[in-house]
């Protein structure tokens, strides 16, 4: 009996031990598997992409800085003054309140505050004072997040410590989802029991069983299946989590994993991110009727969506509020007051990235210093120099630049590769890309017209050509003045591929044209005679000069822009004319903080002094010119006000149209075309400029500033026919020289005399 | 008649002797200022001395940016970015930019001979860090002209 006993005894012994051995292993495998991912960084956070913060200051125009649209962009609130939140805004004939938010910028945090701006009778700011009535020298509008970079789960989401979220969205979202927390030791039987006996007389699931902690450990660890294995292992890790881990390190996480809905391809995921995405909002500046929605929205994000089903939204709301206020956490006022607010939710912005085509090119700039990894996982704050509200104009001023184009010649519109159009704007002082637009739509085309795409500059090229004449050369043979005669007739240049013939765009000659008049009319044939007079290796060197990056080829057609350059590279060029001779260091961002908010990188402003000012200062004065009465004399046609240069470029068959045009202070430059080269026959200034114009318009570009006059010029009255100094009975018109390059010939045939020299003196004075 | 030689020798001394004009410290450039944009711009370029001054160059650059920002002809934003890169070793960047101050103030407050100064020293400076000791001294030479190191001392 006894061996028979033992026959039975000792192999379920050894098979209990080996059972209880492979337990001990699996559990111990379960267990390194929880800690593995909990120990280390908890989850991959995308890296958030910032516009410029906007600067408010005493002296701003507010209608001309679009300050309610902005306000709009950032989602913030018409309040009441005696309540007013952050997010919130109170707009008087005398006085703008506006409740900042808190925002972590790479110099620090800011709270959430209160400040107003008083205004002047012109609609100025006057003063700017804070809640406590302190003056304020100036405060900053939080930067827009224009986009994130993601991971291939693409899910955003921003961490928040359990340190700071309120204490009621704690109670809320335990009184919903797992009311006994802090009881269980991760598996709840009770209510795994009463959701067995609920199910069971309803027929069908109506109740879970899970607690928050196996909630998490589903979503973290786990997938969705619905198997036994599933389950146990579920539970297993459960137990683990909470034998490891303390009741708020549970919660925290939970609060950071929890999926909270669907932005386009994005999950929303956390309640941090929840309450930036839903009510633009930081978790610690919630109200009891906001924290109540995104509690009660767990149970189905997409289900009780504010955005999506806000009916629905609102009953789950109260609902929640009820249970609060049932158990004692909330008063009978403020179950009232929450349960009658409106739900408060941003509103949808029908393009939440407002730059698509700059944001791929910050990720080429991003990726070449952190790599695709860390961008994607690291939650990096990445402070951009774009301007979201000028992005938003010249965005729309291409769109609709290319639609009236369309409209006024039919034959531009096409269904197959449709026309298109490209703009940077550049703030030349500081090298800031304020915009990008790379395309006409970028979700039928990614291609980036303004940085990848290379065309003919045409006309576009000639300042180069000009300042390379116009700089101060040893070589007697190669002194040019804006005075200096060239000649408009026919022109053959011999060349190993074949005879080159430039016209003009109206195929006429004009005899002799001073070098003035060839840039501000944009004429071809004296332009490419003085391209051969100044060498075309010098014109190579000048646009080496002045950032151009592209091969270029010293060939006499050189002068007519006949290479290919990119739309970034010609609105750098320009901008060493608007500053004044120096290269900027053209800039996609400024700064980049890592999620615990040290500054990993901090760009500078960086100039390279490239020509001397008073040499460039020159063709900003042709460039003037060509404003105020060449080619681009459309933008003053157009209304556009104040100092402004810029030029006009148009192709051999029209194959592509330019223009560029700059204050001191803003550098717009346009291209249009086709994608396969056909011709769009029209120029640059029918093409081009209209959509700078309307940029200038939309932006209210501030005309205040002045282009500055270097020391080592002198005006001088000069006969426009010859361009010998102004005298006796040839009086002629004001133009600016070197010193020392002034022509020492009269055209009255004596030389210049004392009161020659007086009337120069009275003329500049006009 | 020796007060009237005394009161003439004591005129021409004050008209012969270089004065210098304009405000002595970024505070008083800012209040001088009738242009709102101006002005707290100045005062932005202010704080970035004062942060600066104790260390912290990073928010001393932020600040100037923001200042750019709001007025990209700002001279006393350029003259900041000089200093700035002088301090971070780079005697050329720095001069680009006092260059850049110098023509700003020179057209845009053409009276401010103090600070004209102020940037020919800095200038002077950059130029002794790379070696340039003939430059250095007319620069600074000509900064006395302007005005004398004593009357355009200050920040």
């Amino acid at each position: 009996m006894r061996v028979k006993a033992a026959k039975i005894i000792v192999p379920a012994v050894v098979i209990a031990l080996i059972l209880a051995a492979w337990a001990i292993v699996w559990v111990r495998a379960q267990d390194t598997f929880v800690e593995a991912r909990f120990q280390g960084r908890l989850f991959s956070i995308p890296s958030a992409v910032y516009s410029v913060p906007f600067e408010l200051y005493p002296g701003l125009d507010v209608a001309a800085a679009a300050l309610q649209t902005r306000l709009s962009r950032l989602n913030y609130h018409p309040g009441e003054v005696e309540s007013l939140s952050p997010g919130e805004y109170v707009w008087q004939e005398q006085e703008i309140q506006l409740g900042l938010r808190a925002f972590r910028y790479p110099q620090g945090q800011t709270g959430s505050r209160h400040v107003v701006l008083s205004l002047n009778p012109a609609g100025r700011v006057a003063s700017i004072r804070d809640g406590e009535g302190r003056s304020l020298d100036s405060v900053m509008l939080e930067p827009e997040r224009v986009g994130a970079f993601h991971d291939q789960d693409r899910q955003d989401r921003r961490i928040i410590s359990i340190e700071n979220v309120p204490e009621l969205l704690i109670t809320a979202v335990l009184a919903v989802e797992d009311r006994r927390f802090y009881d269980h030791s991760g598996i709840d039987f009770r209510r795994i029991a009463g959701a067995f006996l609920a199910n069971l007389r309803a027929g069908r699931v109506v109740q879970g069983g899970s607690t928050l902690t196996q909630q998490l450990v589903k979503n973290f660890y786990l997938t969705s299946e619905r198997t036994f294995v599933r389950k146990l292992r579920e539970a297993v890790m459960s137990l683990l989590l909470e034998w490891r881990h303390s009741k708020p390190e549970i919660l925290e996480a939970y609060l950071n994993e929890v999926y909270m809905g669907q932005r386009t391809a994005v999950a929303i995921h956390g309640m941090g991110e929840a309450a930036r995405y839903y009510f633009a909002k930081e978790i610690s500046d919630l109200s009891l009727g906001e924290i109540g929605l995104l509690a009660g929205m767990i149970k189905g994000p997409n289900l009780y969506s504010p955005k999506l089903h806000p009916e629905r939204a609102i009953t789950r709301r109260n609902l929640v509020l009820k249970l609060l206020h049932d158990e004692g956490w909330v008063s009978d006022e403020l179950l009232a007051e929450a349960s009658n607010e409106k739900l408060g939710v941003r509103a949808f912005l029908p393009d939440d990235n407002p730059a698509p085509y700059f944001f791929d090119f910050l990720r080429g700039d991003l990726v070449a210093e952190y790599g695709e990894e860390i961008l994607a996982s690291e939650g990096l704050s990445v402070f951009t120099t774009l301007d979201a509200h000028a992005q938003v104009i010249a965005r729309d001023a291409v769109r609709n630049g290319l639609a009236r184009l369309e409209a006024d010649f039919p034959k531009l519109k096409r269904e197959s590769s449709p026309l298109q159009g490209a703009m940077i704007v550049l703030a030349p002082r500081t090298g800031e890309i304020l915009a990008m637009v790379g395309g006409r739509r970028y979700g039928q085309s990614q291609f980036n017209r303004a940085v990848q795409m290379r065309r003919q500059p045409g006309s576009i090229f000639k300042p180069v050509v000009a300042l390379a004449a116009l700089a101060r050369s040893d070589d007697p043979n190669r002194r040019f003045t804006l005075a200096t005669i060239l000649q408009d007739e026919p022109l053959l240049v011999p060349g190993p591929t074949g005879d080159w013939v430039p016209t003009n765009y109206d195929d006429e000659f004009r005899g002799s044209v001073r070098l003035r008049d060839a840039i501000e009319l944009s004429l071809n044939v004296p332009v490419a005679r003085l391209g051969i007079a100044v060498g075309p290796e010098k014109i190579v060197a000048t646009a080496r000069r002045m950032g151009f990056v592209s091969p270029l080829r010293p060939l006499p057609s050189l002068a007519l822009g006949s290479f290919e350059v990119a739309l970034l590279e010609v609105a750098r060029a320009y901008a060493v004319i608007a500053t004044g001779g120096t290269v900027p260091l053209v800039r996609s961002y400024q700064e980049v903080m890592d999620d615990a908010g040290n500054v990993l990188e901090q760009k500078q402003i960086a100039f390279k002094r490239a020509f001397a000012p008073e040499e460039v200062f020159l063709v900003t004065s042709l460039l003037q010119g060509v404003v105020d009465r060449g080619t681009g004399r459309g933008l003053r046609d157009r209304g556009v006000t104040g100092p402004i240069a810029g030029k006009t470029g148009t192709t051999n068959g029209f194959r592509d149209a330019w223009f560029v045009a700059f204050t001191p202070q803003l550098l717009v430059a346009v291209w249009v075309g086709f994608d396969d080269e056909g011709s769009l026959g029209v120029p640059g200034s029918v093409a081009a400029l209209p959509i700078v114009a309307d940029f200038l318009h939309k932006y209210h570009v501030d005309t205040s500033a002045v282009f500055v006059q270097p020391s080592g010029l002198e005006w001088v009255a000069i006969d426009a026919a010859t361009g010998l100094r102004g005298g006796a009975g040839c009086r002629g018109e004001l133009e600016i020289f070197l010193e020392g390059t002034v022509p020492v010939e009269s055209c009255s045939g004596s030389p210049t005399r004392p009161l020659d020299r007086l009337f120069d003196w009275l003329m500049r004075g006009t | 008649m020796r007060v009237w030689a005394l009161v003439s020798l004591t005129v021409l001394a004050c008209i012969s002797t270089p004065r210098a004009f304009g405000p002595l410290t970024l505070e008083d450039a800012a209040e001088q200022s009738t242009d709102g944009k101006r002005r707290t711009s100045v005062l932005l370029v202010r704080d970035a001395e004062q942060a600066r001054s104790r260390g912290d160059l990073r928010t001393s650059r932020a600040l100037i940016t923001r200042a750019l920002r709001i007025d990209g002809q700002n001279p006393y934003a350029f003259v900041q970015l000089g200093r700035l890169a002088l301090e971070e070793s780079d005697p050329r960047l720095a001069l680009v930019n006092f260059e850049q101050g110098q023509l700003l103030f020179k057209t845009i407050e053409p009276t401010n001979t103090r600070w004209a100064a102020r940037v020919l020293r800095l200038r002077a400076e950059a130029h002794l860090r790379l070696g340039e000791h003939d430059r250095a001294e007319t620069l600074k030479n000509e900064a006395e002209g302007i005005a004398p190191s004593g009357l355009s001392a200050g920040r």
